[in-house]
This record gives C-alpha cells, structure tokens and sequence, in this order.
C-alpha cells in the first residue's frame, strides 16, 4: 500500500512540475542555471570516471583476451561497444546519482525545512514548476551531452593505455572501434541516458519536496535519493537492454 | 476582513484546532496568542491554505478561499504577504532578488520600477539600501525579518501575515519588529493577523486578541480586557509573563 501511496504522491508531483509556469522568461533562465550546475560543474567527475573506466577495461580485456589467435582490432571493438552499450551510460549515471542526486535532494530538502516553499506557496508561485521542472529538463538536455562525452574519453582512455602498455596500437584500437559501430548502439545509448537523467532528477526532487523535520531528515533524503535513483537506474538498466536489444 | 467558520483540523487522530471561530476586522491588527503547541500556527497555516481543513471554513473579503479552486487561490494569494516564524527567504539569492520575486513572478512592471519598488520597501522597513546585494545568511536574525516584511508588502498585499515576528530575537529588536508591524498596517489598511506568545507585543500593538488554547478558541476581546477575562489560561499566560499578579 505505501508503495502506491508513494507512486501517487510522485505522480501528483510531476503533474504539478509540469503544469503551467507562472513565468516562462524565468523558468528559462532557472533552466539554464540548472544545465550548469547539474552538467558544466559534473564534467569533472564524468571526465576522470570515463577515463580511468577505459583504461581499465582495457587492460582487463587484454589480460583476458591477447594471444597469437585473436586480432588486435579486438581490443578496441569490445571497449568501444561496452562503452557505448553499458558502462557509460550506466556507470556514468550512478555517479551523477551520487553527486547530483544528493544535491537536488539536499537543495529541495533545505528549502522545504526553512519554510522557503510555504513562502512560495503562499505567494501563489507553483513551487513544483518553478523548482523541479528545470532541474529535470536541464537534467534532460544536459546527461545525455555527458554521455557521449563519457564515451569518447572511455574510448580515449583505452587507446591511450593500450597503446603505453603495447597490448594494441592506436592505430588498430581505432580500427576495431569504427569496425563493429553500429548507430543503434549510440542510440541505445542515449535512449539510456535520457531515461536515467529522467530517473535522477525527479526522484531526486521527489526526495528533496518530502521532507518532513529537521536536519537529520535532509541528510536522510540525500541518502534516500541516491540509493532510490541508483536502484531505478539498475532495474531501468535491464528492462530497456530486454525490450531494445 | 478575514472570517474563519467552524474550523477543524486533525493530525493522526489528534485535533490540533477544534470549532475555531473568528473574524479578523481590516485596518486593525489581529494577534492571535497562546503557548506553544497551542494551535496557532496550525490555524495560520489553514487561513493562508498551507493546510487545508478537514471541516469548516474560511473567508476572504465573503469569497469561500477553502473551496475555491487552483486558479482562484492563486490569483487570491497575490493579495497576500507572510512573514514566516524563520523569516523564509530564499537563501540563494540576495535580499533584492528576495524582495523583487513576488513583483517579478506576478507582475508586469519593468526593471526600473521594481527597483524603485525595492528601494521603497527597503526605506519602508528601515534598512539600508546597500543591504540589497547581500544574501541572507550575511544578515543578523532582526534584519533577516525586516527583509521578511519588505518581501511580503512587496507586492501591495490585502492580507499580511505575521508567524512569530518576535521569535529568536532580542526584546530591543523585538519591539522594533512591533513598531514596523503597527506601523505598516496603519498605512496600508490591511487584514493583519499576527500569531504571538509575546505579550508584550499584545499590549504594544494589538487591537484585538484571540487566545487559543489546546485547539480552542478561548477567548477574545481587546487587550484591555484582558486583565478583566475570568479565563485561567490566560491569566496565567499573562502571569508567566509578568504582566498580571496572580489572582487565583
């Protein structure tokens, strides 16, 4: 039953988010604010995570994989479309889970504790449009750029310690890449990303809107919208490789 | 003029306030006073439609505010300014973008005006313009509700609202927060209510008083009265607070 409970309340929440903005010059600009915050302020992260991830999966492919019998250009096809495919989006988006999730969750969770969305509401500003909805169309526009970014560096990455470690030269890392590309993979991709921006940024809010108390409770919030998101994007993660792939 | 009919609110099983009746006079300040716990703010919260009641009814200028739908209250809710017990200003931004955010959301006047508007609201409440570009945090508790005040008569309301004015502040700032209230009604002829277990600032600023005591409306009349009221609780409110002898 609180399971619905919850559906419900969440439903509601969207519903409002995305009912009609009291200012639409604002709510651009508040867009715009939130791009930056949720993608500009995380190309850090997404920049050392995708490396270091094609690096690794790298060496660990060549470990597995390198003897007289397979082609080099192998190296460089299963990182390429592990990348694409899973790691990316998915490793990228659990790390976002943590940094922008907590984030959203803690802001949302701030303000609803200090009073600052009964002023809103008292005002007669709808509080959901005026502060969910940007974030999750900022969240919307902004992984998905983040996403690619994170394939190319994982593919950068991989070629870069393949090559230092002599396992695969550059050369045939970027062969067997642009070898077994297909665009419905990058779709698939995107399709990932745009679902899990989705997935981080209202849960996150849905988190952040709910608290009720003190302190301790905002703290618990973040916590809960990381694991929340991180465990929607795992179960979104299987069912849309079972239904697209 | 604000009227509360029959009103009910109940949380898990627990009446918070019960069979409440009232009517708030324009032009005059309203002060409703109990302990903590009391109801008040719960009261506060159903007036202004944070909560909404499980019976009864609540009025503004004859319009039923509990019935009406999304778009009516919203429109209505221009007409309303609230100072929260914890001032509410949004902390992100800078007293200017505090006080400029009702005018911006819900008006259509320009950047020039606006401006105009703030400063006049800042001079209003008695702070210094230069206070503008700070944000929240860098203000003492009394200035943080000044901007509270500056934001909620921002946008010319009908109705003002007062959780608390006086809580976390010193009794120096405190009776400079009353004097702006008494002031601030005065000259724009508004609804007033303020929530208060001041009483000080009963006998200060007040023209009516409602006492509500364990989600009851105890008592009512004007401060003068108070002294001559056979209620108990009152009397011993008033005597926790050193402003009667103890008669009982």
């Amino acid at each position: 039953m609180l399971l619905f409970y919850h559906i419900g309340k969440f439903i509601l929440l969207l519903q409002s988010a995305f009912g009609k903005p009291d200012n639409h010059r604002i709510l651009l600009q508040r867009t715009f604010r939130e791009m930056n915050v949720i993608g500009i302020e995380s190309l850090g992260i997404v920049f050392m995570v995708s490396l270091f991830m094609g690096m690794v999966l790298t060496l660990e492919i060549a470990y597995q994989l390198v003897s007289a019998w397979v082609p080099d250009t192998a190296i460089g096809e299963i990182v390429s479309d592990t990348s694409m495919l899973e790691l990316s989006p998915t490793i990228t988006c659990l790390v976002l889970a943590g940094r922008v999730g907590s984030n959203i969750a803690a802001e949302l969770g701030n303000m609803k504790i200090s009073e600052q969305i009964d002023a809103m509401n008292v005002m007669g500003i709808n509080a959901p449009s005026y502060l969910i909805m940007p974030k999750i169309v900022a969240s919307i526009i902004v992984i998905p750029m983040l996403i690619i970014i994170s394939i190319a560096l994982s593919i950068v990455g991989g070629m870069f310690i393949g090559h230092l470690t002599g396992y695969c030269s550059a050369f045939d890392f970027l062969q067997g890449a642009q070898f077994t590309f297909k665009t419905f993979t990058l779709i698939f991709s995107l399709i990932k990303a745009f679902t899990f921006a989705f997935i981080i940024s209202s849960v996150s809010s849905y988190q952040g809107f709910n608290v009720k108390g003190g302190a301790i409770e905002v703290g618990r919030a973040s916590t809960k919208a990381v694991v929340h998101s991180s465990i929607f994007i795992l179960f979104f993660d299987y069912l849309l490789a079972q239904l697209l792939l | 003029m604000i009227e509360v009919q029959d009103l009910y609110k109940t949380f898990e099983g627990k009446e918070a306030i019960k069979n409440i009746n009232c009517k708030f006079e324009d032009g005059i300040i309203n002060m409703v006073i109990g302990s903590s716990g009391s109801g008040k703010t719960v009261l506060l919260k159903c007036i202004v439609g944070l909560l909404q009641p499980d019976k009864g009814r609540v009025l503004y200028g004859g319009q039923n505010f509990t019935s009406m739908n999304y778009f009516a209250k919203k429109q209505l809710r221009k007409e309303i300014g609230m100072l929260f017990q914890g001032s509410a200003l949004f902390n992100s931004q800078t007293v200017y973008e505090n006080i400029a955010f009702p005018l911006i959301m819900h008006s259509a006047m320009t950047k020039a005006e606006i401006s105009k508007r703030i400063d006049y609201c800042l001079d209003r409440v008695n702070l210094d313009r230069k206070v503008a570009k700070l944000f929240p945090q860098e203000l003492s508790g009394g200035m943080q509700k000044r901007v509270g005040i500056a934001r909620a008569i921002s946008n010319h309301p009908k109705y003002l609202f007062y959780d608390e004015p006086n809580s976390g502040l010193d009794p120096k700032t405190s009776r400079v927060i009353d004097a702006l209230i008494k002031e601030i009604a005065l000259e724009m002829k508004t609804t007033t209510i303020v929530n208060s277990h001041d009483m000080t600032s009963v006998f200060d600023i007040a023209d009516r008083v409602f006492f509500i005591h364990d989600g009851n409306k105890w008592w009512e009349g004007s401060p003068n009265e108070i002294d001559h009221s056979k209620n108990t609780e009152l009397l011993q409110m008033m005597t926790a607070a050193g402003r009667h002898e103890e008669k009982f």
